[in-house]
């Protein structure tokens, strides 16, 4: 029985919704220990000696702290240009995939379009289909944009499922802000430009912060597609330096070959950390539209 | 008149150089041009350069283009994974002139498949360094008489080796039968001093094992092939059987099965998929015997034997081989004499080039200044011919995987050079006699496995889902209680065979019947 809001009566909570709180509050917990203590390991492992961390004593603070590992990763000019690198890819391809996102999910989000249905089927299809790796390749060394940074932004400019969830943020904007707009003289690019992309803004963030993601993430093209060393990104490099010890095909077909360097778990731990630098970064800057992005594309009101 | 100018100006050469170099039909006015893959680790800095542009590829550039009048280039590609990149790139058609690979599956199936050049002919021309220096390993290559891979020559085929604390065997009073730096110890006495450890509490489990990928047999091995009847042991079942099917190895897992059941090996040895905890049982002196590929851990002061020595001064550590009953050491196996692949894709049209290269590549002096440096300046030669690379300190950034270059060669291709070598300026001091032990214990007593000269279809469909059955076989087999043991073999040997491994040996009898 609820009480006016002027008397100081606690309104007691039915005993199952606490117990529910606690167990959720502890799952969570639970959960985000497990996503930082292995962070915290590789981080206490490049901090730490080579003897420490073979002999299995370090698990979360540093033992017999040493900077090496990082005075050698930071003077990899290969590892600082591979960083350099794939940052500028990223920019790159969130610009462009932002951009080009939006000239495609704006029209089919107009019911008027011409042709808007056999357009829709022709993009949609692409989620669900596709070439294959080889027949990829094979264009991209046709179009000559092997070993060049586009062979690794192009291919994944537009992504179906972003630009569903930007026709559905698009058509739920009141068509009676663009009528007003057109009655006034404006056309399509004006609507555009001055009115949807401004009520737009958190949801173009969460779309460019997906493709960021995704593009920072991304080591397979990088892979195949880039033979020159100069020019691989980060994550072929890491996976290079991390993939040196514990490769065990490797080692086991090339055998004693004397002259083969294994990286330490040292430097891996290291490069690890190294890479994980920019993204966290950036993250807390855009946690909430990280946040707001889950939810976007669901029913409004 | 300019053309045969060029070709006595050639010719000339050629005797200069003591007609070492193969004779190159190109000249200066009309070079030939080849693309030569190259494993990256990720492991040089940029003062070095990077896997395409260091001093040693330059200096390979230049002697080739003098002696060869070939244009070398070098294309990156990462060395994990990299045979699948190097698949897709000769697929896409934009392959180098030169690829590899250790996998010889996957070259029987290019061959089948019309996606390798002929070479044949190459060879015959211009492969004369290539067809004295490797005469061992060519015919691995050929297929239906046709020679499509170059098989690099493989100096080191010694692979496995147990090792046992000598310490721990003086502190329970054990007489170690010791031959020529390698100790002996029959299995049953293996278990006896391992119960005797543990009854004394010297350590809780004695035996370091681990399945390395969860398919792999390297920490086993050693100890079951002890049983292996080698009556029953022909050329047929060596070629066409898994070990797991070979007369006697039943009894040899029925031993680990009792070793585990003893409390004598980790309970939960099987659940790392990698050796982490492997090396750290070792290197924290909780183990007292292990088996493994006999030059991992020792290298460097880093891994961990080196780590036992910081941890343990007082630790003693011997190569042993695991016997049977009549003292006959386990028959284990050896690495095949040839190592890489080497390749040339179907629509290159440098092979000439290509053979040139190889050719080049495995004259003896272009060997040494790839796999060891410069003389006086990066090693000292010895009255044996063999290189000490421990007297002249080189900076080690001088030299980072330069033998990744050197693709015919896999090591020294003269065993005798590679045993008295093994001990590099980074092998801990403690245990540099012990690598020399372990590498004759590799050879004590060996087999050599067997290559099919035509691919085995079935096993390219099957190879990974078996392999994981295997290790399935090889883990539950041992961690089962005993009274299991009989039952657990059985049922997943049953279900290894209709899984598709009855095909996949029925085929390889066939081919090996032909």
């Amino acid at each position: 029985m609820s009480e006016s809001s002027t008397q100081k009566n606690k309104i007691r909570e039915p005993l199952g919704d606490r117990i529910l709180k606690v167990v959720v509050v502890l799952l969570v917990v639970l959960l985000t220990l497990c996503c930082i203590l292995p962070i915290l390991n590789i981080a206490a492992t490049s901090f730490s000696s080579a003897r420490a961390i073979t002999s299995n004593e370090v698990v979360f603070l540093p033992v017999e702290f040493s900077l090496d590992a990082y005075k050698t990763v930071f003077s990899s000019g290969p590892l600082l240009k591979s960083m350099a690198y794939s940052i500028l890819i990223t920019l790159i391809q969130v610009a462009l995939s932002v951009t080009m996102t939006v000239l495609i999910a704006y029209p089919l989000s107009e019911t008027k379009l011409v042709g808007r249905k056999p357009i829709w089927m022709f993009v949609l299809f692409t989620m669900y289909f596709s070439g294959g790796m080889i027949p990829l390749y094979l264009l991209l060394n046709d179009l000559n944009m092997l070993n060049t940074m586009w062979s690794l932004i192009l291919p994944g400019a537009i992504s179906t499922y972003n630009m569903i969830l930007m026709r559905t943020y698009f058509s739920s904007i009141p068509s009676a802000l663009k009528e007003a707009a057109l009655i006034d003289g404006a056309d399509d690019a004006t609507v555009l430009m001055k009115i949807i992309l401004p009520l737009s803004k958190s949801m173009l963030a969460t779309i460019a912060l997906f493709y960021g993601v995704s593009r920072w993430n991304a080591v397979q093209d990088g892979l195949i597609y880039i033979t020159d060393p100069n020019k691989f990104i980060l994550q072929v490099r890491l996976k290079n330096i991390i993939m040196s010890s514990s490769a065990l095909d490797e080692m086991i077909s090339e055998g004693n070959n004397n002259n083969m360097m294994l990286q330490s778990d040292q430097i891996r731990s290291a490069s690890l950390c190294f890479s994980i630098l920019p993204v966290m970064l950036v993250y807390p800057f855009l946690q909430k539209y990280f946040v707001k992005g889950v939810m976007i594309g669901s029913v409004k009101g | 008149m300019k053309k045969t100018l060029a070709l006595v100006l050639s010719l000339v050469m050629i005797l200069v150089l003591g007609a070492a170099a193969a004779e190159s039909p190109f000249t200066a006015e009309n070079p030939g041009t080849l693309t030569v893959a190259v494993y990256d680790r990720s492991n040089m800095n940029s003062d070095y350069g990077t896997a395409i542009d260091n001093a040693w590829t330059r200096w390979i550039q230049e002697k080739v283009a003098e002696d060869l009048h070939i244009n070398v280039e070098y294309v990156a590609v990462a060395r994990s994974g990299a045979e699948s990149t190097m698949t897709t790139m000769l697929a896409g058609q934009n392959a180098p002139d030169i690829i590899f690979y250790y996998d010889t599956n996957r070259v029987s199936d290019f061959v089948a498949q019309g996606g390798l050049a002929d070479l044949t002919e190459a060879v015959e021309l211009y492969g004369e360094n290539l067809k004295t220096n490797l005469a061992s390993t060519l015919p691995y290559g050929q297929y239906d008489g046709v020679q499509y891979a170059i098989p690099a020559k493989r100096g080191d085929i010694g692979h496995l080796s147990s090792f046992i604390r000598k310490d721990w065997l003086d502190k329970i009073g054990y007489e170690l039968k010791m031959v020529d730096g390698v100790g002996y110890i029959s299995y049953n006495d293996l278990e006896m001093v391992m119960k005797t450890w543990k009854e004394q509490g010297i350590c809780e489990y004695p035996m370091a094992m681990t399945t390395e990928n969860g398919t792999e047999a390297e920490t086993m091995s050693p100890i079951y092939m002890a049983f292996l009847d080698e009556s029953g042991f022909t050329d047929e079942v060596r070629a066409t059987l898994p070990d797991v099917m070979w007369p006697g190895i039943k009894d040899g897992y029925a031993y680990l099965n009792k070793l585990y059941n003893e409390g004598l090996i980790q309970p939960d040895w099987a659940q790392f998929a990698d050796e982490t905890q492997f090396n750290n049982a070792i290197s924290t002196g909780k183990a007292g015997f292990w088996a493994h590929a006999y030059w991992q851990g020792i290298k460097t002061q880093n891994e961990f034997m080196g780590i036992l020595a910081q941890n343990d001064p007082t630790a003693e550590v011997v190569a042993v081989c695991v016997t049977n009953d009549d003292g006959v050491p386990a028959k284990i196996d050896q690495y095949p004499e040839y190592g890489m692949f080497i390749v040339v894709p179907v629509y290159s049209k440098h092979v000439n080039e290509a053979i040139l290269y190889l050719d080049w590549m495995s004259i003896y002096e272009n060997f040494e200044v790839i796999n060891y440096g410069f003389e006086g300046e990066h090693y000292v030669r010895r009255a044996d011919g063999s290189h000490d690379t421990t007297q002249v300190a080189p900076d080690a950034s001088e030299r980072i995987s330069v033998p990744d270059l050197m693709l015919v060669y896999n090591q020294n291709p003269d065993s005798k050079c590679v045993e008295s070598e093994l001990i590099t300026p980074s092998v801990p001091e403690k245990w540099q006699e012990l690598y020399k032990n372990a590498f004759k214990a590799a050879r004590v007593n060996t087999y050599k496995p067997y290559l099919f000269s035509k691919q085995i279809v079935s096993e390219s469909d099957y190879s990974a889902s078996l392999a994981e059955k295997l290790g399935e076989l090889r883990v539950k087999s041992i961690t089962c209680t005993p009274e299991m043991f009989e039952a657990t073999w059985d049922e997943l040997s049953a279900e290894y065979l209709d899984m598709g491994g009855q095909t996949v040996i029925d085929e390889k009898v066939s081919v090996f019947n032909e």
